[in-house]
């Protein structure tokens, strides 16, 4: 559903990501982890369009991100770590927007039980001002999901939740993830990544380390059997 | 706390200058302070330019025209403020003041003696462009007069923000906190109205023979009886601005002084006293829900915000550009307020006012005030509202994630626009037409209607000629253009800001050319056929088609640019 082949992107003479390839297939959650400044933001950004790559070929559902951008950003949503918002559209008026814009007709009967499901309901007709973080960052999922999309990204999806809210984001990804969809979810909790990845993905400047599952990448270094994900984190990305 | 205020300032005005002085390596900077310099050179330091006109006043006519300025930008301050906050803290001032072991009033005491330094530095500028360059003793004079205005300027906004704040919150509690400041509020007014009905006839009449008896009167009014005691604050605070003499600005400055000082004295009190409305409003909140789980039922508390205007359901099925068209409209209904139609209301009032003397029927006044509107509207429109990709630029990141083409994203920001402000225009300018209806001393009602074809043509073409050139800019110069709420500064953001209003010129003139050419050649081959002002409705008519081709043309050409933008590298503070 996902193919990254030979992504580089440069900014001047900063590498950011160098030669990166991997592909999510659907009902995979791809946990993406590195430490800050490993090309995690700029490898989303350029999955979901926001980037030109300097280098590679994106692929989603098998419609090439570059030459066609249109057909493949309408398979795919982007949920960021910062919910942006337009201060001057209420929560039904950014779902209705978001599904015109990505031509999903027969959303109309899905708001409401988008609302419903990420506890929006009641406050379907107030302004982001009004929001919590939480909200926001809910509200911003729900328009990720209004047009059904065959890939999701995640960039840190539980900031800013409360446990509740919590529980029921991962039960969504995951949800998400068994209906068929490939998910890529990048975040610093490890926890989280061990918990509902099916594969991780390490980063470490701008490069990939390992890729796989866990036993995969213990396969390849003995010395950590019986290790959790941070030790192996720590131990592949040399930090301490 | 004083000293912590001053390291900051000190080390982000370093900070700042680096920055800019990095920046300056990129050719677009440096042209941008190259052309800057010699904006400033060319208006202010250049040898032999025109002496101030304020200088050839008399000392009491220099009070009296101070005095109205700063009336009239303390009445613009408190119609115009739209922050929801008088004390917009920066995130960061915000997370390390607020979390730091302070009181309140420190923290508002830092925030007004931090601000006190860029209002010095402003002041220090102005005058020193003001008197061309030139140091002496009278440049220290104004400074210290200007930055006396400016911070009574500066901290009467916010204490009329905070008032405002406190009544839209919490209504009848907030106005009862607020009751000093309100009565004397309704003492002012009530004196204003009163010395108003006795001196405004005195001083009409005295217009009505010049207007040097008139400004005359003005200053008589000003320095004499109850307008001399309705107007010492604004006096007092421009007295030191005025001082030629250093004996003169201590003897002025002591006055001022005490304005800033109760004007302080006003602010630190108005933030506790919303402070603790704040408090009282939480424990209203928590009262009612104790109420609640007593099982004495559930009073709705007074909503601290309207709910947002409500607007026509957008159809899940159409084209992209709609939906961006659709959100661009409710952004501008939802920004105009009640307060923008109480400002166009007076607006209208004053035009109309100030047509008395032209002896014009009560219905041409107001078809002439229309039009007036409508011509504001067209021209002004454009740049005052900025429902575009002025204020979604700040969203590219979102914007370049929906499978949309650039050139749909364009067409929708530009549209919505281009619609709302051309239906303004057109409505205005019907409406005037409407009124002369009745009206047998202008031409004949078949040409007038001719002369409404070609405005309704001509308004819908030039909105859209200066809509394009302000969303060119912001895709072509990304970082020289305001974008969002934050504002570029600087000298190389001045002289971006003169680079950019040239190449708005010289695009609307390029733009205008070729309509203007059809527009010429259709009205002349048109003339023999239907003659008069209807081969000028055609030819405006077939210009207006032209500024719309070249338009189509633009935003094919924007869309391409919109795809390849990058906003990690465009210098757009993102949201």
């Amino acid at each position: 559903m996902l193919k990254v082949s030979g992504l580089t992107r440069l900014y001047d003479q900063l590498v950011a990501v160098e030669d990166l390839s991997f592909s999510v297939a659907p009902g995979e959650v791809l946990g993406l982890v590195g430490p800050n400044g490993a090309g995690k933001t700029t490898t989303l950004r350029s999955l979901c369009g926001v980037i030109q790559p300097t280098r590679g070929t994106i692929e989603i559902g098998g419609v090439d991100l570059g030459r066609d951008p249109v057909r493949a950003k309408n398979q795919i949503a982007f949920m960021p770590d910062e919910p942006h918002l337009f201060d001057y559209l209420t929560v039904e008026e950014h779902l209705r927007f978001t599904a015109r814009l990505y031509k999903a007709t027969a959303a109309e009967d899905r708001i409401p039980a988008l609302l419903t499901e990420l506890e929006l309901s009641e406050k379907a007709s107030a302004l982001p001002t009004e929001l919590s973080r939480g909200m926001r960052q809910k509200l911003v999922i729900a328009c990720g999901l209004i047009h059904d999309p065959k890939a999701l990204v995640f960039d840190e999806p539980l900031t800013g939740l409360d446990p509740a809210g919590i529980r029921r984001m991962k039960q969504t990804i995951v949800d998400r993830a068994r209906q068929g969809a490939a998910v890529l979810l990048s975040s610093h909790l490890l926890h989280l990544v061990e918990e509902i990845c099916t594969r991780v993905l390490i980063l470490q400047r701008g490069r990939m380390v390992a890729i796989g599952t866990i036993t995969e990448i213990l396969a390849g270094r003995p010395d950590l059997q019986g290790k959790s994900l941070e030790d192996i984190f720590l131990a592949l990305t040399g930090t301490t | 706390m004083i000293a912590a205020a001053l390291y900051l300032s000190r080390r982000t005005w370093a900070n700042s200058l680096r920055v800019r002085l990095k920046r300056l390596r990129q050719p677009k900077y440096m042209a941008g302070f190259s052309a800057g310099l010699f904006y400033l050179w060319f208006m202010f330091l250049r040898p032999g330019g025109a002496v101030s006109a304020l200088n050839l006043l008399e000392r009491e006519s220099q009070e009296t025209v101070a005095i109205l300025f700063l009336g009239a930008i303390l009445v613009l301050n408190w119609a115009m403020q739209t922050s929801e906050t008088p004390f917009p803290f920066t995130l960061a001032e915000t997370q390390f003041l607020f979390a730091a072991p302070m009181t309140r009033r420190q923290v508002l005491l830092f925030k007004i003696f931090r601000s006190q330094m860029g209002l010095v530095i402003s002041a220090v500028v102005t005058v020193f462009l003001f008197r061309r360059g030139a140091w002496s003793l009278a440049t220290v004079i104004h400074a210290v007069g200007l930055w006396l205005g400016y911070a009574v300027l500066n901290l009467n906004g916010a204490g009329m923000g905070l008032l405002r704040l406190s009544l839209a919150q919490y209504g009848v509690a907030g106005a009862k906190r607020r009751i000093g400041t309100l009565a004397v509020f309704a003492c002012a007014a009530g004196a204003i109205w009163w010395v108003g009905r006795q001196q405004v006839p005195v001083i009409s009449a005295a217009f009505d023979t010049g207007w040097r008896a008139g400004f005359a009167a003005l200053t008589q009014v000003l320095h004499a009886g109850g307008g001399a005691i309705l107007s010492w604050p604004l006096r007092a605070v421009v007295d030191p601005f005025l001082a030629r003499t250093p004996g003169e600005l201590l003897s002025a400055l002591p006055a001022g002084l005490l304005v800033l000082g109760i004007h302080v004295w006003w602010v630190v009190g108005s933030s506790i006293a919303f402070e603790e409305a704040a408090t009282d409003h939480a424990q209203r909140t928590a009262k009612r829900i104790a109420s609640i789980r007593a099982g004495r039922g559930w009073t709705e508390p007074r909503s601290s915000r309207s709910k947002p205007l409500t607007s026509a359901a957008l159809d899940l099925r159409g084209s992209a550009a709609g939906a961006i068209v659709w959100k661009n409209r409710l952004g501008i209904k939802r920004e105009f307020t009640i307060r923008s139609l109480v400002l166009v209301g007076i607006a209208t009032v004053a035009g109309v006012m100030s047509l008395r003397g032209a002896r014009l029927s009560s219905a041409d006044l107001l078809g002439a005030f229309l039009l007036f509107g409508a011509g504001m509207v067209t021209l002004l429109g454009p740049l005052a509202l900025r429902f575009d990709l002025r204020r979604d630029l700040e969203m590219l990141e979102v914007l370049k994630t929906y499978p949309v083409r650039g050139r749909t994203v364009v067409t929708g920001e530009v549209g919505a626009l281009v619609l709302v402000l051309s239906l303004v225009a057109g409505g205005l300018t019907t409406a005037a037409f409407l009124l002369t209806i009745p009206n047998d001393s202008l031409p004949p009602l078949v040409d007038r209607l001719a002369i409404l074809v070609s405005a309704l043509s001509g308004i819908p073409a030039v909105i859209a000629v200066f809509v394009l050139v302000q969303n060119t800019s912001v895709l072509l110069f990304p970082a020289w253009v305001t974008v969002g709420p934050q504002r570029a500064v600087g000298l190389e953001a001045t002289g971006q800001r003169l680079l950019l209003t040239i190449g708005s010129l010289i695009a609307l003139v390029v733009a205008l050319v070729p309509a203007a050419a059809l527009f010429g050649l259709v009205m002349w081959l048109s003339d023999s056929l239907v003659g008069g002002p209807w081969s000028v409705a055609l030819g405006a008519i077939t210009g207006a088609a032209t500024v719309g081709a070249e338009c189509w043309l633009a935003v094919q050409l924007l869309g391409g640019v919109f795809d390849r933008m990058d906003p990690s590298s465009a210098g757009i503070p993102t949201a």
